[in-house]
């Protein structure tokens, strides 16, 4: 399984795995930016339940 | 030494028939324990081998994704900036890579959309992940309805579902050429939604990345290594995940270890004091508390870890899915390769069966070291 998934991934350049498929900022956690899960309005309440689970990368903490 | 081991076996011969004694009381201890182990154990190795996984499959990664940033938002991407970064030294090659999301509101399911050169699907085909294939009910040869921006239903023809092996990276990807995918998003000419840039060293990429930084201010370049760590932190200890899940999970051990720690029942009172009655010397006691502590603990590790292994690596952490799936319609069927970190196995024995053993003999000393007629008649 995992030969087949890193094949997909070198071929089409991908750059996430699907776990979370409900908001854009969990399907691709290291393409989103700080602001996604704000979309709405400043300090906008989360929406999505993977949102929960899953924090923001700690170098997206680190730097905008 | 052979009198030593001699005497162990003694008491934990008479921890047993004792453990037997009170039988129901000590099984349903047992399938608490067991629960509470079961479910630390395969967040475990849930996280674990998932954060394996990422790093194995995300090693083809592109070396740096280049974004446009906007207001704090990703905006499109000049094509303009390819061959500008193209000219700095180290990098072998850099390539625009369309794709979009789509929400399909027939099934409520996210996609993926994405154009792709390799292998070309054609106008008016698509390649279709396992996951868009099983929620739309679609096979090779059928049609792929998508409403284009300006409301006009298209069809794609479905030229090959991506097999299901690869589903942990390809679930929700919807393939497209590059044309199809332009005219079904208005997306302008000359614009990508981002830049894959290969670096021909390694150790170079993060010099590049500072480079396409100082050159285009308004870019974000995104190392492959920050991808590989964005998953690490994502299933880290620290992670929103894990610390909900954790933390409810060793607060119900705290509780159960604490509720054993406070007392034993009178029944148990009564048992010490007959044994120093007879002769047992508060070390004895003790050692038997011990074997007995021991005895359940050991059966529920083990148990515990067995169950977990199971619900993970063959049942695909079924338990789990709903907590994981939230509200997404689309989700990945994937199979994780079994790895278990032996660090993390001893980490697990050490902060459940350790408390729990310690937790049994504090009140028994207690108990052991009274008169033996007033721990008869309390």
């Amino acid at each position: 399984m995992q030969e087949a998934s890193r094949i997909v991934v070198d071929r089409f350049q991908l750059t996430d795995l699907c776990l979370f498929t409900e908001a854009r900022y969990t399907r691709h956690p290291s393409m989103a930016d700080l602001h996604s899960a704000f979309q709405d309005h400043p300090m906008a309440l989360e929406h999505f339940p993977s949102g929960s689970l899953v924090s923001p990368p700690r170098f997206r903490r680190d730097r905008p | 030494m052979n009198r030593s081991v001699e005497r162990h076996r003694n008491v934990l011969d008479f921890a047993l028939s004792s453990l037997l004694r009170r039988k129901g009381k000590n099984v349903s201890l047992w399938v608490v324990y067991t629960l509470i182990v079961s479910l630390i154990a395969a967040i475990v190795f849930y996280t674990h081998a998932l954060k394996r996984e990422a790093a194995l499959i995300l090693q083809g990664a592109p070396d740096i994704v280049v974004q446009k940033m906007v207001a704090g938002r990703h905006d499109l991407v000049p094509v303009g900036y390819v061959e500008k970064i193209a000219a700095i030294r180290g990098v072998r090659s850099v390539r625009p890579r369309l794709w979009g999301y789509y929400y399909d509101a027939a099934t409520g399911a996210n996609y993926t959309l994405m154009a792709s050169d390799d292998p070309l699907p054609g106008p008016g085909a698509a390649d279709i992940g396992s996951g868009v294939a099983r929620t739309l009910h679609l096979t090779e040869g059928d049609f792929l309805p998508i409403r284009a921006t300006d409301g006009t239903p298209t069809l794609f023809q479905v030229r090959k579902v991506l097999p299901y092996a690869s589903e942990l990276a390809s679930s929700d990807l919807i393939l497209l050429s590059e044309g199809d995918l332009r005219a079904l998003f208005d997306f302008p000419r000359g614009f990508a939604t981002d830049l894959a840039v290969t670096v021909g060293n390694p150790a170079e990429r993060p010099t590049i990345a500072a480079k396409i930084a100082g050159q285009f201010p308004d870019s974000r370049p995104i190392l492959n290594s920050e991808i590989l760590r964005t998953y690490d932190s994502i299933f880290d200890w620290r992670g929103g995940m894990m610390v909900v899940m954790l933390g409810v999970a060793v607060l119900a051990f705290v509780i159960f270890a604490w509720d054993k720690a406070t007392g034993l029942s009178a029944e148990e009172r009564r048992e010490i004091g007959i044994l120093k009655s007879v002769g047992w010397e508060t070390g004895d006691v003790l050692l038997l508390k011990f074997w007995e502590g021991a005895a359940i603990s050991l059966a529920a590790f083990l148990c515990g870890t067995i169950l977990a292994y199971i619900q993970v690596f063959f049942l695909s952490a079924s338990l789990f899915e709903p907590a994981l799936k939230g509200w997404s319609v689309l989700y990945p069927r994937f199979k994780l390769v079994p790895d278990v970190d032996p660090y993390q196995l001893a980490v697990l024995f050490f902060l459940t069966v350790v408390p729990y053993t310690v937790a049994t003999i504090i009140p028994s000393w207690r108990a052991a070291t009274v008169d033996p007629d007033a721990a008869m008649r309390s």
